[in-house]
């Protein structure tokens, strides 16, 4: 077991690993079960694709990436043994910076809704606007729940918290992503193209 | 399992002091465990007085004026609602899942005392936005536990003002608290077991628990996702389930959604809370069975590896709840089969449960009538099941009373004679008293044969044609004058069984005060949860050392002097079972076996 060998490792991360584990089950059961009600409701006749994603899009997702990278930073730092002094000067400001470009993402997700409704994709005008909406409403709250956690973390300084919240962080760009692709890329031609190459 | 020694050195000195964070804001899992039962007891009190209205309409139609239509698919809905979600699956997994797992597996407390707190309050917080829901403008949903969109959000079905919503909003909480209940349940049976306690010693009723959580977790979300997307289609007009509709000879700006797709996340949520239910009921039958047969649980192997496989297959037949709303013969063909596979393990079940009564040394305490009770009424409403469970025979019966039968059987009566029988066999543990043994009698039997004589009927009912949901049957030439008298004779019957119930709700309050000292362990059981210092068990559960493991929880029926069982935590060398018969317990003193 690789964890016992970590410096900071304390009894419990055994435990906080697992039951985060068993969380980013239950969340990604919960996006699962959008996508696939998604793929059924595009069956229907009245379904729009949405249209190329505006900028704003493109730029949460290099925001929530580089929110990501700043996580994994801040991980490798309080798992490094031992602790050096450049390191705990380290450890908080990739904590910061993470946290600011989690915010970033959050106001830039914002920018995009209101980018989207400029361009006349309104939440009740379609049905693929309102899986847009809700999901990437959705993915949101997921990313304010991490900071709330995040803040309770930010007062501990406990190395394993930090790993952990890189691994949820790393989790929510990995849901992001598949959201991303799914609502852009998902056309009910590809779709009929999917289901009919496993005929 | 590391958890365990990082708690252990604050042994027990570190259990809260003054009333409020003892019993109010307290992290115990026991105190949550009563907390999450009496909560969900009281609103099951409700639910139940619902239904008693109900069938003073059914039974003596128009005799009762503030019984209306609107009123009576309110006071159904909501007793639907009460009772599956707020009742069974709070009282299993929160009450009976808070209550044994830590103890069963000899830990100290759930991994994650503060959240397992937050899910209590978040509970009850759902609670509260539901009751509230009969006191908003236009009254509670009527739109059936279901809650089927397109009726659910549109103008006539009472409730449609706030209660919809409030119903979406009470759902969505629970789901929250329904979540963090879990992750704590699953985690700490992954990580919180004491030495020895390995998966396959568990008792069952922990498994049952464990793997009926995980289809919690996994369920849950469908119907997250379905109360969110209707909540929208409600408030924000969108489209997800509402098709083109004109409603008052209006249209609606709706168009093109889909209602097929709510029932599909709807029953993908809603199979396996079927088995939410019975799976923990399963459990604490097997337990209650071999404790008071004094005979080792028949095959417990074959009965985990039956709970892991009905629990997956339950996500694999949602939709042979939707035969009557059309579908490709073949994929009726297919979940008419995997439904009638899921007879199988749940047969087995059926089947171990009676090879461990088989020549054991039966005796009719309170929860061995109750557990006996179990295996008569969940076999009835499993025979029921397999009527259902084919297309042809489902069509015709699906709109009767016949259904209304089955299920109460199978996922009412049932799991509640189990809920009985659990509360009954725990209760000296949990208050450190004993009930009172004629009247928790007298409970049993008013609503073991009560249950009969107001379900069995219905079948009957069922079959001659009598379509279930309506709020009146006067007119109606396919249905008899006889039946109308059947109707009559259920009602009264169910008042009697209802107001049976308070002997339940007396004799739990009255004998946790007055009750005679029951000991550490009066039914002379094997598993962990008899086997702490205290009894009561204080915060911390064992004192200084956790207790070891040396065996599985069913070693009963080996007479050897005055003791016939073996307690898990006997090591084989102990186990010589001559002269004086010490053993440890947790507590690292020797404690004399109870007789």
């Amino acid at each position: 077991m690789s964890t016992m060998a970590m410096p900071l490792a304390s009894p419990a991360l055994q435990v906080r690993r697992t039951g985060l584990w068993v969380f980013m089950g239950v969340v990604t059961m919960l996006f699962l079960l959008f996508s696939i009600a998604f793929m059924m409701r595009m069956a229907a006749d009245d379904w729009r694709v949405l249209p190329e994603p505006p900028w704003q899009l493109w730029a949460s997702t290099a925001l929530l990436c580089a929110s990501s990278l700043a996580w994994g930073a801040a991980a490798r730092g309080s798992m490094a043994a031992p602790v050096t002094r450049a390191a705990d000067h380290a450890i908080p400001a990739a904590m910061s910076a993470a946290m600011l470009l989690s915010l970033a993402f959050i106001g830039m997700q914002l920018w995009g809704w209101q980018a989207m409704a400029a361009m006349h994709y309104a939440l009740a005008a379609n049905p693929a606007n309102s899986f847009f909406y809700m999901i990437t409403g959705l993915h949101g709250l997921h990313v304010l729940g991490g900071l709330l956690v995040a803040c309770l973390v930010w007062r501990r300084r406990d190395g394993a918290a930090i790993s952990l919240c890189a691994r949820y962080w790393h989790f929510l760009l990995g849901v992001w992503l598949a959201m991303y692709g799914l609502l852009f890329l998902m056309t009910p031609e590809r779709f009929d193209a999917i289901c009919s190459s496993f005929k | 399992m590391a958890y365990g020694g990082a708690h252990g050195e604050h042994g027990q000195e570190h259990g809260p002091q003054s009333f409020w964070t003892k019993y109010v804001w307290s992290q115990d899992h026991k105190v949550i465990a009563v907390q999450y039962a009496v909560t969900a007891i009281l609103v099951g009190l409700v639910a139940l007085v619902l239904s008693d209205l109900m069938r003073l309409q059914l039974g003596f139609p128009g005799k009762f004026e503030f019984i209306n239509a609107n009123r009576y698919y309110q006071f159904m809905t909501m007793h639907g609602m009460i009772m599956v979600i707020y009742l069974l699956t709070a009282l299993f997994l929160g009450g009976f899942g808070n209550y044994l797992i830590p103890l069963m597996l000899g830990a100290r407390d759930m991994v994650f005392p503060f959240l397992n707190m937050l899910s209590y309050w978040v509970y009850l917080l759902a609670v509260l936005i539901l009751m509230a829901s009969f006191f908003v403008p236009g009254g509670p949903t009527g739109a059936g536990w279901t809650l089927y969109p397109p009726q659910a959000i549109l103008p006539g079905t009472p409730g449609v003002e706030w209660g919809i919503v409030v119903m979406l909003i009470s759902l969505v909480v629970f789901i929250v608290a329904a979540t963090m209940g879990g992750l704590n349940y699953v985690t700490t049976v992954l990580q919180a077991r004491t030495r020895g306690m390995t998966l396959m010693r568990m008792p069952l009723t922990v498994w049952g628990i464990f793997v009926a959580t995980i289809l919690a977790l996994l369920a849950f979300p469908a119907l997250f996702v379905s109360g969110v997307m209707m909540m929208l289609d409600k408030t924000l007009g969108t489209s997800f389930f509402m098709p083109a509709v004109v409603s008052m000879g209006q249209h609606l700006g709706h168009a093109g959604g889909s209602p097929l797709l709510f029932q599909h996340l709807f029953w993908f949520f809603g199979h396996p809370e079927v088995y939410i239910v019975a799976l923990p009921a399963f459990g604490i039958i097997s337990d209650l069975i071999s404790v008071h047969a004094r005979k080792c649980i028949f095959g417990y192997r074959m009965m985990v590896w039956a709970i892991v496989i009905i629990g997956g297959l339950s996500f694999v037949v949602w939709a042979h709840h939707m035969y009557v709303s059309g579908m490709h013969p073949y994929f009726g063909f297919f979940f008419a089969t995997t439904t009638l596979i899921i007879a199988v393990p749940t047969a087995l079940k059926v089947y171990n449960w009676t090879l461990t009564l088989w020549r054991g040394d039966i005796h009719l305490t309170v929860p061995m009538l109750f557990a006996i009770g179990f295996i008569s009424t969940f076999l009835i409403g499993g025979l029921t099941g397999l009527f259902l469970g084919n297309v042809s025979v489902d069509i015709p019966l699906s709109n009767t009373y016949f259904v209304v039968a089955h299920f109460h059987m199978v996922m009412g009566v049932s799991p509640v004679l189990a809920v009985f029988g659990g509360i009954y066999h725990w209760y000296p543990k949990i208050t450190g008293r004993m009930f009172n043994e004629a009247m928790a009698r007298f409970h049993f039997w008013g609503s073991f044969i009560g249950a009969y004589l107001i379900f069995f009927p219905m079948h009957y009912l069922g079959v001659l044609g009598m379509p279930r949901r309506y709020y009146a049957y006067e007119g109606y030439s396919f249905i008899p004058a006889s039946a109308q008298a059947l109707n009559e004779y259920i009602s009264i019957v169910a008042i009697i069984v209802g107001v049976i119930q308070l002997a339940f709700v007396l004799n739990m309050a009255w004998s946790a005060f007055y009750g005679p000292k029951a000991g550490p362990n009066p039914w002379r059981a094997a598993s962990l949860e008899w086997l702490t210092p205290q009894s009561p068990p204080v915060h911390g559960n064992w004192g200084a050392e956790l207790p070891v493991v040396y065996r599985g929880a069913y070693d009963y029926g080996k007479q050897d002097g005055d003791s016939d069982y073996v307690p898990q935590n006997v090591g084989p060398e102990q186990d010589d079972r001559a002269g004086a018969h010490h053993q440890h317990s947790g507590a690292g003193r020797p404690v004399e076996v109870p007789k």
